[in-house]
C-alpha cells in the first residue's frame, strides 16, 4: 500500500507561479488544507447519507408494494429486459472504476490520466442513459406500459401493475436524474482538470464527486435485482 | 488568575477588530455585504429576524383561528375569518377558509419557524462561537441554505396568495392530491416544504462537521458547551430525517401532477403508506424542535444558577438517545390507521423517549438546587419551560399509551400536548435564549422590568390557552373543527382570551426588543457572568472572525466554582468561599 | 473514533505548515480486482435468477420466493460493500465516515422495518378485519387519460374497473389501435376469456422468461387474499396455483 506524505516546505513567495493546486490555500477557518479535506469529505458523507435515506424512500415503496401485491411485481419484473439491464450494471461498474482510478491518478500528479479517467466515466454516464431510454424507457413508453392513470397496456394480468410501474418509473427516474446531475458535475471536473486545478496536494472536487458517483452506482446495484431478477 | 491562554494565529491579515455589526460604508454597501456575507453570525441574525416576522404571521394565523372558535354561532359560520381575512362563499366557503387559516398556521410554524427557530438563528451565531471556531465548516453552504429557506417561503407564500391550501400541515393522502386542484396550491405549498427541508440539510450537515473537525485546541467532546450536544443532536437527525420527507412530498408531487399511485387506493396504493413515510420525518423533527430547545435550557439554567451542571454526561448523551429513539417511534402518530402489530410495537416503544428526556428534566431540577439562583427574565423563561415541557412531556406518555390514544386521537388533548411541548418547550426556550444572547448578539442590554412584564403575560397567557384544551379534548372536541357543540364554549372563550394574553405578552417583548436595539444600555461583554467562550473570549459584540486569536480551553463550560467569569467588573460575580482541605464540592 | 484527535492540532497553525496526513494511495491493483469482484458479483446474481427459471421450468422445483429475494439483496450488499471500502475508500478513510455510513444503513434499516412490521402484518391480529382490508385496484373514479381519449373518440362507454381492465377494455375499443400505431397489438390477442385461465397471459410480454408454473408464494399474500376477490370484478388469477 504506497502512501504519499503531502508535507510542504514553501514559505509562500510574494509571485507565485506555482500551478492552481500547488498555492491553493483553504479557507481561513480551517488549519489547513488537511484539515480542509477531512472536513469537506465528512460533508459529503452526510451528504450521501441524505441521498442513501432519499432513495430509501423508494426501496421502502419497493417492498411494501411488493409484500402488499406480489402477483403484480412478478409479473413487473418479467416485463423488463434482463440483458439491458444487465449492460447497463456493466457500464456503471466501469464508470466506478474509472473515476476510482481517476482519484488515484489526482493523488498522484497524472492529469492526463485523470481527463482520460473523467472522459471515459462520462462516455459511460451518457452510455447508461441512452441505452436507458432508447432500449427501455422508450418502448416502455410506446406499449403503455405507464405508471397510475397513463397505465395502457393491454395484457396485464394483475390489477395492480400500473402500481408496479410507478414504482419503477420514480424510482428509475429519480436515478437517472442523479446520473444527469453527475454528467454535469463531471463535465465540470474536465474543465477544471484542463485548467490544471487537480494535483496531488488538492483534489476535493475530484474525491467528493467520486463518492456521489459511487453512491448512484450503488443505488443501481440494488435496483438491478430488485427491479430486474428477482422473480 | 487568568486560566486562558491564546495562541497566535497566522492571519494577522485578517483581522477586522470591529464588530461584525459595523456597518462596511454606505447604505447599499452595508446591504449587499448582508445579503452576501459568509458570516455565521449575520446569517444568524438574518434568520432570526426572517423567523420572528414568520412567527408574527403564523400568530395572526393563530389568533384568527382563534377568533372563529371563539363565537363561531354569533356569526355567520366561518364568519369572523371570512369577513376580515378571505372571501369565500356561503357556509361551505366559510368552513374553507377556517381550514386555510389553520392549515397556514401550522404549515408556518412547523415549517418556517420551529424547525429553523433554534438551530437556524442561535445556533448560527453561537454554535462556532462556542466551540472557538472561526464559522461554520461550510459557510456559502450556510448562505445557500439561508436563500433556500427564502425561496421555499417564496413557494409557500405563493399558495398563500393563490388562496392557501386546507389539508392541515400533514398533507395526508388521499385528500392533499385529489382535493382543491385549483392554481395547484397544494403542489406550490408541498414544493416549499420540500425545498425547506433542503435548507434544514445544510444547516444540520454544517453543524455536525462543525461540531467534529472545529473545536478549539483543547476542547474535547465533553469540554464542549450543552448548548452544543443539543444541537448536534437535532443536526444528526435533520440529516438522517429529512430526506425522507423530500422523497415523500416529491411522491406527494408526482402523485398529484402524474397520478403515479403510490398513495392512491385506486390505483392500489396505500395512503397508510404515506403516513408512514411522512412520520418517519415529521416525529424525530419534533425532536429537531424540541433538542435544540433543551440545548438553550441547560445554558440557562447553568448560567443562572451560577452551579456546575448537574451530570453533565447523562444530559449530553440523552441527547443522542433522544435523537436516536425518535427515529424509531413515529408509528404512534398513527395509531388509529395502521394494523394492531405496529401499533403495539411503536406504542411500547415511545415510552422509551421518556426515559431521556427525564434524565435531562432531573439534572436541570438538581442544577437549580442550592444554585443562587438570579431570576432575570431568560431564568423565567426557564423555570416556565420545566413546568411546561413537565406537562407537555406527561400527557404525552398518556398519548403513546395505545388505548388511551384511540380515544384521545384527533382531540383538542393532542392540541394542547403539542403545544405544550412545541411552543411550551421549543418557543418558550427561544425567547428565554433570545433574552440571554441578546446582548451579544446586538451589543445592547434589554429593558429587564418589562421583560419580566412580558413573560408574565406570555406564561399566564399561554396556560390560559391551551390548559382549557386539555379538558375539552379529554370530553370530545375533535381538532381541526370551525364549530362546536355548546358544552365546549366556556372552554373555548377561555382559550381565545388566553390567546390574547399570549398576543400581549409578545407585543411587549417586541417593543422592548425595539427599544433596546434603539436606545438600550450599552452591554458589557459578559453580563452573566458565563463561562462559554462566546462570552468570555469576545467582546460586547464579536469582531468579524469571531476571535483576536484562536482560543485554547483549559476549563469545563461550567466550573463556576473554580473560574472567576472572564471579562467582569472584579466582585461582580463573587466566587464561593474557598473549601477546607480534602472536602469536594457537589 | 478519532474525535480527540482534533485536540491534538494545539500548535499553531502557520498555513500548511502543520499538514501531515497520510493520503492513501489505493494501488491500482487493487482497484482492478475490485471492478473484476463487482463483475463476477454481477454476473453470478444474473445467471441465479436465471438458473431459479430454468429449474422452475425443467423440474418443476419452484424455490420459495423469499430464498430467491435473500439471495438477491445478499449479493447486492457484498456488491455494495465492496464498492463503499475500496472505491470509496473507507477502509483506508477516518473511521468517522464508516460510522456515517453505518447509521445512515441502520436508519434505513429502521425505516423499512417498521414500516413493512406495520403494512405486512396489519390484518394478522383481528382476522375479522382482514376483510375489509382490500388491496385496491378498483379503479373508481379514476380518469385515465387513455381510456377517456377512447371514450370520446367512440363513443363507447367503458365502466370504471381496475385500471389494467380499463386499458384492456379501451385498447379492443380503440379503432386506432390496427393502424400500426405505437402500443399496436393485434386485436383478436385481446379477445380471450377472461375466465379461461390457462390461456390467458400467452400474449402478456411477462411470460417471455416467466415460468410455467406457479411462483406466487401464498404465504407472502396478505390475509383475506385467498377467497380470490381482490379483482374489482370478482375474478382471479387462479391459473398460477
Amino acid at each position: 500500500m504506497s502512501t504519499i506524505s503531502t508535507d510542504s516546505g514553501h514559505g509562500g513567495p510574494a509571485q507565485d507561479e506555482r500551478p492552481y493546486h500547488e498555492q491553493y490555500h483553504a479557507a481561513h477557518h480551517f488549519r489547513n488544507r488537511d484539515h480542509e479535506f477531512d472536513a469537506v469529505k465528512m460533508g459529503v458523507w452526510l451528504f450521501l447519507a441524505t441521498e442513501i435515506l432519499l432513495f430509501s424512500g423508494m426501496f421502502c415503496a419497493y417492498a411494501v408494494f411488493r409484500m402488499l401485491h406480489p402477483e403484480a411485481f412478478i409479473n413487473g419484473s418479467h416485463y423488463l429486459d434482463v440483458e439491458y439491464g444487465l449492460i447497463n450494471t456493466l457500464v456503471l461498474l466501469l464508470s466506478s472504476y474509472t473515476v476510482a482510478a481517476g482519484v488515484r491518478c489526482a493523488q498522484v500528479g497524472d492529469l492526463r490520466g485523470l481527463k482520460r479517467n473523467i472522459l471515459i466515466t462520462l462516455v459511460c454516464g451518457v452510455a447508461f442513459l441512452a441505452i436507458k431510454g432508447i432500449f427501455e424507457y422508450g418502448p416502455k413508453a410506446m406499449q403503455g406500459k405507464l405508471p397510475g392513470v397513463f397505465f395502457s397496456y393491454p395484457n396485464a394480468h394483475d390489477p395492480n401493475e400500473p402500481l408496479w410501474w410507478g414504482v419503477y418509473w420514480v424510482a428509475t427516474g429519480i436515478h437517472a436524474s442523479h446520473v444527469i446531475v453527475g454528467i454535469g458535475l463531471f463535465i465540470w471536473l474536465y474543465l477544471r482538470a484542463n485548467k490544471k486545478h487537480f494535483g496531488p496536494r488538492h483534489y476535493t472536487a475530484v474525491e467528493g464527486v467520486g463518492l456521489y458517483w459511487h453512491i448512484v452506482d450503488i443505488v443501481w446495484i440494488f435496483l438491478f435485482p430488485m427491479l430486474y431478477l428477482i422473480h | 488568575m487568568s486560566t486562558i491562554e491564546s495562541l497566535p494565529t497566522g492571519h494577522a491579515h485578517d483581522h477586522h477588530d470591529a464588530s461584525y455589526l459595523t456597518p462596511k460604508g454606505g447604505f447599499w454597501t452595508t446591504i449587499i455585504d448582508w445579503a452576501t456575507t459568509v458570516d455565521h453570525k449575520k446569517i444568524g441574525v438574518m434568520y432570526l429576524v426572517a423567523i420572528l416576522v414568520m412567527f408574527f404571521l403564523g400568530g395572526v394565523a393563530a389568533l384568527a383561528v382563534r377568533m372563529e372558535l371563539f363565537a363561531p354561532t354569533a356569526f355567520e359560520a366561518g364568519g369572523v375569518i371570512k369577513n376580515q381575512v378571505l372571501t369565500g362563499d356561503g357556509l361551505a366557503g366559510g368552513y374553507q377558509n377556517y381550514n386555510r387559516v389553520m392549515t397556514l398556521h401550522g404549515l408556518i410554524m412547523v415549517f418556517l419557524v420551529i424547525v429553523p427557530s433554534v438551530p437556524a438563528s442561535l445556533g448560527n451565531f453561537l454554535l462556532p462561537l462556542m466551540i472557538g471556531a472561526k464559522d461554520v465548516a461550510f459557510p456559502r453552504l450556510n448562505l445557500a441554505s439561508w436563500y433556500i429557506y427564502l425561496f421555499g417561503s417564496m413557494f409557500a407564500i405563493l399558495a398563500v396568495l393563490l388562496g392557501g391550501v386546507d389539508t392541515g400541515w400533514t398533507f395526508y393522502t388521499p385528500y392533499s392530491t385529489t382535493t382543491d386542484a385549483e392554481y395547484w396550491r397544494v403542489v406550490w405549498m408541498v414544493l416549499g416544504a420540500f425545498i425547506l427541508g433542503f435548507s434544514s440539510i445544510f444547516t444540520g450537515l454544517n453543524f455536525v462537521v462543525t461540531v467534529h473537525k472545529l473545536r478549539a485546541p483543547g476542547m474535547g467532546w465533553f469540554d464542549m458547551p450543552l448548548f452544543v450536544w443539543g444541537i448536534y443532536g437535532a443536526a444528526v437527525i435533520q440529516v438522517l430525517a429529512t430526506p425522507v420527507v423530500g422523497i415523500t412530498l416529491l411522491l406527494m408531487i408526482f402523485e398529484r401532477l402524474f397520478r403515479v399511485g403510490v398513495f392512491d387506493p385506486a390505483l392500489g396504493g396505500d395512503p397508510v403508506l404515506f403516513q408512514h413515510f411522512f412520520w418517519f420525518y415529521s416525529h424525530p423533527v419534533v425532536y429537531v424542535m424540541i433538542l435544540p430547545g433543551m440545548a438553550i435550557m441547560s445554558e440557562l439554567i447553568a448560567v443562572f444558577s451560577r452551579k456546575k451542571i448537574f451530570g453533565y454526561r447523562a444530559v449530553a448523551f440523552s441527547s443522542l438517545a433522544i435523537a436516536g429513539i425518535s427515529f424509531i417511534v413515529w408509528g404512534h402518530h398513527l395509531f388509529t390507521s395502521q394494523g394492531p402489530v405496529g401499533a403495539a410495537v411503536f406504542s411500547a416503544l415511545t415510552f422509551l423517549v421518556a426515559i431521556p428526556s427525564a434524565v435531562k428534566v432531573f439534572n436541570w431540577i438538581a442544577t437549580l438546587y442550592k444554585g443562587s439562583i438570579d431570576l432575570k427574565t431568560p431564568m423565567l423563561y426557564a423555570l416556565s419551560f420545566l413546568f411546561l415541557f413537565s406537562i407537555g412531556g406527561l400527557t404525552g406518555i398518556y398519548l403513546g399509551a395505545l388505548s388511551v390514544d384511540l380515544q384521545l386521537h384527533d382531540t383538542y388533548f393532542i392540541v394542547a400536548h403539542f403545544h405544550y411541548v412545541m411552543m411550551g418547550g421549543t418557543i418558550i426556550a427561544f425567547v428565554g435564549g433570545i433574552h440571554m444572547w441578546w446582548p451579544k448578539m446586538f451589543g445592547r442590554m434589554y429593558n429587564e422590568f418589562w421583560a419580566r412584564i412580558g413573560w408574565a403575560f406570555v406564561f399566564v397567557g399561554f396556560n390560559v390557552t391551551f390548559f382549557p384544551q386539555f379538558i375539552m379534548g379529554s370530553q370530545g372536541m375533535p381538532r381541526r373543527y370551525a364549530d362546536y357543540v355548546d358544552e365546549f364554549t366556556i372552554y373555548h372563550v377561555i382559550s381565545t382570551v388566553g390567546s390574547w394574553l399570549l398576543l400581549v405578552g409578545f407585543l411587549i417583548h417586541l417593543f422592548v426588543f425595539l427599544h433596546s436595539l434603539v436606545a438600550g444600555k450599552k452591554a458589557p461583554p459578559n453580563p452573566w457572568g458565563a463561562l462559554t467562550l462566546e462570552w468570555t473570549h469576545t467582546g460586547p459584540t464579536p469582531i468579524e472572525h469571531n476571535f483576536h486569536h484562536e482560543p485554547v480551553v483549559t476549563h469545563g463550560p461550567y466550573d463556576y466554582d473554580d473560574v472567576p467569569p472572564p471579562q467582569t467588573r472584579p466582585g461582580e460575580f463573587p466566587m464561593p468561599d474557598p473549601l477546607p482541605e480534602g472536602a469536594e464540592r457537589h | 473514533m478519532s474525535e480527540q484527535a482534533a485536540t491534538s492540532h494545539a500548535e499553531p497553525h502557520l498555513e500548511d505548515h502543520a499538514e501531515h496526513h497520510e493520503h492513501v494511495i489505493v494501488p491500482k491493483m487493487t482497484l482492478q480486482l475490485t471492478l473484476a469482484v463487482l463483475v463476477f458479483f454481477t454476473v453470478l446474481t444474473v445467471l441465479l435468477s436465471m438458473g431459479e427459471a430454468w429449474i422452475a421450468n425443467e423440474f418443476d422445483i419452484v424455490i420459495p420466493q423469499l430464498v430467491n429475494v435473500a439471495i438477491a439483496l445478499s449479493i447486492a450488499s457484498i456488491k455494495t460493500t465492496v464498492v463503499v471500502m475500496f472505491f470509496m475508500q473507507l477502509k483506508y478513510d477516518n473511521p468517522l465516515n464508516t460510522m456515517v455510513f453505518i447509521f445512515t444503513v441502520l436508519t434505513v434499516l429502521f425505516f423499512l422495518g417498521f414500516t413493512m412490521l406495520d403494512l405486512g402484518f396489519r390484518g394478522s391480529i383481528n382476522r375479522f378485519e382482514t376483510d375489509y382490508i382490500k388491496n385496491g385496484g378498483s379503479g373508481h373514479q379514476l380518469s385515465m387519460p387513455y381510456v377517456e381519449d377512447v371514450m370520446e373518440r367512440t363513443g363507447i362507454q367503458i365502466p370504471a374497473d381496475a385500471p389494467t381492465a380499463m386499458a384492456r377494455a379501451a385498447r379492443i375499443a380503440d379503432p386506432d389501435n390496427v393502424k400500426g400505431k405505437p402500443g399496436y397489438v393485434k386485436v383478436k390477442d385481446l379477445h380471450h376469456d377472461d375466465h379461461d385461465h390457462g390461456h390467458g397471459h400467452e400474449h402478456s410480454d411477462a411470460g417471455k422468461s416467466r415460468p410455467g408454473h406457479g411462483i406466487t408464494i401464498t404465504a407472502l399474500k396478505p390475509e383475506g387474499d385467498h377467497d380470490g376477490s381482490r379483482d374489482g370484478d370478482g375474478h382471479d388469477d387462479d391459473g398460477e396455483h
